[in-house]
């Protein structure tokens, strides 16, 4: 029996993978930093488009770093490396903070109050048709849709759909959707768009397809292929908080001409988000692909809507809500 | 050469005998795959594989495997864990090449092995899943010594197995979804195929089939025929996320005679 043990730890040995396989280098700041730079570097998609110099940004930024610095001070390096970017999606996780870039709705109004539209439009009688709340107003029908990541169920939106078929038109609020699933979008542009065609090219996609900062694939076609058309005139309320998804979804339905834009400019987002991770155990998030409108723009920037409206603060101070007041406005003087 | 169950002497001279190896096993494992994260994972898992091996005239030898396999692979760096499950089957034909020495047999010969490999890294947001679907041809060797050890029959054999080509699909450079497939509902464009420079394994496996004896009143009256294996393998994929893993099998199994 011995010799049988001798004969297998021989073999176990003799197997080792070290020689194909290296080791991850030491956990310090330094290749911390490298790894971040390099992984971005490598597969972020809007270089080009922002025009960012990130060898540049690496000369700036390497000389901060040295294997004797903190993790907070690291983080702040790496950070501030990363806000270069100027991109939602791009955020770096630690254990004590998460940094990230949200210029993209800070520095603009918010155009949006919750509490008026809950207690002076929806009040206490509205319908909660998960993940949608909804109400018809003035004789417009109002859905309320705060994110993507919150799954539709067809089962529920066809039903809704066909009650607001007859009504003059609909609002669907999508202000402060920050994104989620993409697939929640195709879905719900699906039902609400003015059939043009069995298939109706609302975008294009790109997908990094190698290290160098322009190697991107061909732009691949997206197409809605709706069921059945919505004649209903459908007007969609935006501000600078509707993002990713969101905005990927008011890009698809600024193309059908039952559709009207109204309010902000949406935040953007215009690439699908990519995850890494660092040898200290940091998690970090950036855009690898390019999401692009059907005449091939890029859509990072936002939408901009058909008709530019802002909250007025006197409206605000009045519990008014300036945009849905337009919105409703617009589809009854049609 | 096998040993199987019986309570004479092994029949081998048997013109086509069969048999059947239900193989549990246990992994320990090294996963890097840069579609998921850079860093290095390490594993554990287990194995359930179903083999059969048919001796044709003594001219041919051929192997049917089927195995599954799940792995839980854990970092350092920090709590995360991918999961990975993997499916595959192995049909390997194997020819007798030196047969001069009684108690030693060396056979050469060639596979196919159909294989798909699932990862799972749920704290990723889109990159969360990675995948190895692959086919490949490849060449095998296996080489067998009969012996006796304290007056009991041992069979020793060292099998080494090496994909010549193969065709398969990893996910994109930066996206988890193959592009094509997403698109435009064609697998085509994201399939690979290449030769070692594009997808290098190498399957080592050591086994050891022996005897334990069912004794009634001192006398023999069932030889039960046992196999423990050490499976030793590197695969690696470089392009267009480097993939590379290695994974340490120990198995067991009872060997079963089907004539």
């Amino acid at each position: 029996m011995k010799k049988i043990i001798l004969l297998f730890s021989c073999c176990w040995c003799l197997s080792c993978e070290k020689a194909f396989i290296e080791p991850d280098p030491a956990n310090n700041p330094v290749n911390n930093f490298e790894l971040l730079w390099e992984t971005v570097d490598r597969k972020y998609s809007f270089f080009t488009y922002k025009q960012i110099d990130w060898r540049e940004a690496y000369n700036r930024y390497r000389p901060q770093v040295n294997n004797q610095m903190s993790p907070e001070a690291l983080f702040e390096v790496m950070a501030a490396m990363l806000y270069e970017l100027r991109d939602g999606h791009v955020n770096l996780q630690s254990e004590f903070d998460v940094a990230r870039n949200w210029d993209w709705f800070l520095d603009y109004p918010p155009n949006y109050n919750k509490n008026i539209i809950e207690r002076n439009y929806l009040g206490k009688d509205y319908q909660i048709i998960t993940p949608f709340a909804t109400k018809v107003i003035n004789g417009v029908g109002y859905i309320r849709y705060s994110s993507f990541l919150n799954v539709i169920d067809e089962e529920t939106l066809d039903p809704l759909l066909e009650k607001y078929r007859q009504l003059p038109g609909v609002i669907l609020d999508v202000r402060d959707n920050t994104g989620g699933l993409m697939d929640g979008a195709i879905l719900l542009a699906s039902k609400l768009c003015r059939k043009t065609g069995d298939k109706v090219l609302v975008g294009y996609q790109r997908y990094k397809e190698g290290p160098s900062h322009d190697d991107f694939t061909k732009a691949f076609p997206v197409y809605l292929e709706p069921e059945q058309s919505f004649e209903t005139q459908v007007v969609i309320l935006t501000n600078r908080s509707v993002y990713s998804a969101a905005n990927l979804f008011v890009s698809y339905m600024s193309v059908f001409p039952n559709v009207t834009i109204i309010g902000d400019k949406t935040g953007g987002g215009g690439g699908g988000p990519y995850s890494g991770e660092l040898y200290n155990g940091w998690k970090f998030n950036f855009s690898s692909t390019q999401l692009l409108d059907t005449d091939q723009n890029i859509i990072e920037d936002g939408i901009n809507p058909d008709i530019q409206v802002d909250m007025l603060p006197e409206d605000e101070a009045r519990g008014t809500d300036t945009i849905l007041e337009t919105a409703m406005d617009y589809i009854l003087t049609l | 050469m096998i040993l199987p169950d019986t309570v004479v002497a092994p029949e081998i001279q048997q013109r086509f005998p069969r048999y059947r190896l239900s193989q549990w096993g246990f992994s320990v494992n090294t996963l890097r795959d840069e579609a998921l994260s850079p860093l290095l994972y390490q594993g554990a898992g287990i194995q359930w594989t179903v083999q059969y091996w048919k001796y044709k005239d003594e001219k041919l030898l051929v192997q049917n495997t089927l195995g599954a396999s799940s792995t839980t692979f854990t970092n350092e760096a920090n709590d995360n864990i991918i999961a990975g499950f993997g499916l595959e089957y192995r049909h390997t034909r194997l020819y007798p090449v030196l047969l001069a020495h009684e108690k030693m047999q060396l056979y050469l010969g060639g596979f196919l092995h159909p294989l798909f490999y699932i990862k799972l890294l749920p704290t990723n947001v889109n990159n969360a899943i990675s995948y190895d679907i692959l086919g490949s041809i490849g060449a095998s060797g296996l080489w067998q010594y009969s012996f006796e050890l304290f007056n009991r029959q041992f069979v020793l054999s060292d099998q080494l197995s090496i994909p010549l080509i193969a065709l398969f699909l990893r996910p994109p450079f930066a996206w988890p979804v193959p592009t094509a497939v997403e698109e435009e509902g064609r697998l085509s464009s994201d399939l690979q195929w290449g030769s070692w420079n594009r997808y290098f394994s190498l399957t080592n496996q050591v086994s050891l089939n022996f005897y334990t004896y069912k004794k009634r009143r001192r006398q023999v009256v069932k030889k039960i025929s046992q196999q423990l294996s050490y499976t030793w393998n590197y695969s690696a994929i470089p392009k267009p996320n480097l993939m590379q893993v290695a994974s340490h099998t120990i198995t067991y199994s009872r060997v079963l005679k089907m004539d």
